[in-house]
């Protein structure tokens, strides 16, 4: 790495932003540290961290409500850890643009991974706006063509029907970020979907019969239950 | 308060249709029988309609009404002179005392045991809650206390403590500190579970195989040292359920699995369609559970206590939930040794409503 990431931790409780940032910076990170949500909106503007990892449960402004105001503006990772494991919660961070959702507790191992994971894709979404699109998702066995509208699992080209098809498209565009429900819904069916998930549950169970070795095992295409799918990110 | 005015409503109604059909039958039977005019049969059908409004419906004052109505209704109607009052008959006061009093008993009765049906219903959930709450609070104790201890020694004997002495001090910080996480979870997933029958749990189709493959991935993730095998149809089950609760229910009889089954080598989820129902497998090839248990033994009224030969401290919670999870799915668990490895292993088998 070039220069050490900055990470700003948003959390009001010492004894986890303590340790947090023990982890981090022994990592190699330049962390910086606020304990409510005016001072991070205000960390968040004027010194442009590389990633921001949110605690929802502040004491002055709601989690939720700072991803929304930070998106307004900003493209900067944020990855939410939070003792809310409701999938209510989880849903509304993820569609208001949080990149990830951690639950406490956790192991650092596990955020520091996330973290990485984060700062790759901002890395990449930089790259992909001044150059041409990727042309396809590559991972051990699966390959997604887009230009050719075409899945490949080794060298077997994989039947999918048009929605099975837009909804693996869809996913391995996102890869490595869990795409909900109602997102993919009004992405592949439009505006008018329905609020039932049902087709879509169906539409996967086949995707995965097709694409997986174990469905109930999968490899590529993971569940977040309650929330929404995600794939596995690309070599 | 909407439910009082619903009830009520439902009472005057119950009340009102059983009075009116006595009341019906009486006049029928009546014109049949036009030349006895025998009224044997009208005292006994309206201390049947009395005793039934009072069975039926709550309260004193139903039954009482009842029974008022009915001594003027076979007075009015049912004796001579018809379509009139007449309380100077021989014998007929006594006839009038003995039908009020026979009502008024049987309601009052009847009340007195729903009173104390009720009574003895209450006592049993506060029962249920203070034994849960009991063993759950003892079952804190143990693992804060070597959470502490542990914590403590290294902070103030780190010099006079090996590398390998402190590596297990910080281990076992770790194995308690997952433990009371595992619990913690549980007891989460308690308040997902409403506790009388008014309000349900919210239940969305959905396919088992998700649900199965993000439990197993889950115990991957804390036990690598157990292989999880999961197998599924080729057919998408699709049964309505939490899918948070169904996944912590998979994940607890998994963890019985890694904590609880000795010398286990393995353990294995599958799911098969029978009839109207998917029936899911948990088994692995460990010690087994103990055999002088009944299946049900576990259930939380009855106390939570460990069933696993094995354990220091398992204290059902997980088993409890997960039972707990699948009633309240209309579902059924049953428990039962296998007949894998040396001492039979576990089988817990799930039968859960399929949609439709």
């Amino acid at each position: 790495m070039d220069y050490a990431p900055r990470i700003l931790v948003v959390e009001d409780e010492h004894g986890i932003s303590g340790f947090i940032s023990a982890a981090l910076t022994a990592n190699g990170y330049d962390v910086e540290k606020a304990v409510n949500g005016k001072e991070a909106l205000m960390l968040i503007a004027s010194h442009c961290p590389d990633a921001v990892v949110l605690d929802l449960g502040l004491p002055d402004i709601d989690g939720q409500k700072i991803i929304s105001s930070v998106r307004e503006w900003s493209s900067v990772p944020i990855l939410v850890v939070s003792a809310r494991t409701h999938e209510r919660d989880k849903i509304s961070a993820f569609d208001r643009g949080a990149d990830d959702y951690i639950t406490k507790p956790f192991f650092t191992g596990e955020l520091l991974a996330r973290i990485k994971t984060a700062l790759r894709h901002a890395k990449a979404r930089e790259t992909s706006q001044s150059s041409a699109p990727k042309p396809r998702y590559r991972l051990r066995l699966l390959t997604v063509d887009y230009e050719k509208h075409r899945v490949f699992f080794g060298s077997d080209d994989v039947h999918l029907t048009q929605m099975e098809y837009r909804i693996v498209e869809l996913l391995s565009k996102n890869a490595g970020r869990v795409m909900t429900y109602d997102t993919i819904m009004q992405q592949i069916w439009g505006p008018a979907a329905t609020q039932d998930h049902q087709v879509l549950r169906v539409n996967m169970a086949n995707i995965r019969r097709k694409l997986e070795t174990n469905p109930a095992s999968p490899e590529y295409i993971k569940t977040e239950i309650g929330v929404g799918y995600w794939m596995a990110e690309d070599e | 308060m909407k439910q009082r005015v619903k009830q009520t409503i439902k009472n005057i109604i119950i009340t009102i249709g059983i009075l009116s059909a006595a009341t019906g039958v009486c006049l029928l039977l009546d014109r049949m029988d036009d030349v006895q005019h025998s009224d044997a049969y009208v005292s006994m059908l309206f201390i049947f309609a009395v005793f039934l409004v009072s069975r039926i419906t709550e309260g004193y004052f139903y039954g009482l009404f009842a029974s008022i109505y009915g001594v003027l209704t076979v007075n009015y109607f049912f004796t001579f002179p018809y379509f009139a009052f007449n309380f100077s008959l021989p014998g007929y006061p006594i006839a009038i005392i003995i039908l009020v009093s026979v009502s008024m008993l049987t309601s009052m009765l009847t009340t007195r045991m729903k009173r104390q049906e009720h009574v003895r219903a209450e006592a049993d959930k506060e029962k249920l809650r203070g034994d849960l709450l009991r063993a759950i609070s003892h079952d804190f104790r143990t693992p804060l206390t070597a959470i502490i201890g542990a914590n403590d020694t290294l902070v103030h004997n780190s010099s006079s403590l090996s590398e390998i002495q402190k590596e297990e001090l910080h281990r076992s910080i770790e194995d308690e500190a997952q433990w009371l996480r595992r619990i913690v979870e549980n007891l989460l997933m308690i308040t997902r579970i409403p506790e009388s029958g008014e309000t349900k749990i919210i239940k969305t189709p959905e396919a088992v195989e998700e649900i199965l493959a993000a439990a197993v991935e889950k115990f991957r993730a804390r036990f690598p040292a157990l292989p999880a095998e999961v197998c599924v149809p080729e057919e998408v089950l699709v049964c309505p359920m939490d899918a948070l609760l169904m996944e912590q229910a998979i994940l607890n009889l998994l963890q019985n699995a890694a904590l609880h089954a000795a010398g286990a080598t393995y353990v294995r989820v599958s799911v098969t369609r029978e009839q109207k129902f998917a029936r899911i497998l948990v088994q692995d090839d460990g010690c087994g559970i103990r055999q002088d248990l009944s299946a049900r033994f576990w259930r939380v009224r009855e106390g939570a206590q460990s069933i696993f030969r094995d354990s220091s401290r398992a204290s059902g919670i997980g088993l409890s939930v997960c039972d707990a999870i699948i009633t309240a799915h209309g579902g059924t668990l049953r428990v039962a040794n296998g007949a894998n490895g040396a001492n039979g292993g576990a089988c817990v088998t799930i039968l859960l409503p399929l949609e439709g």
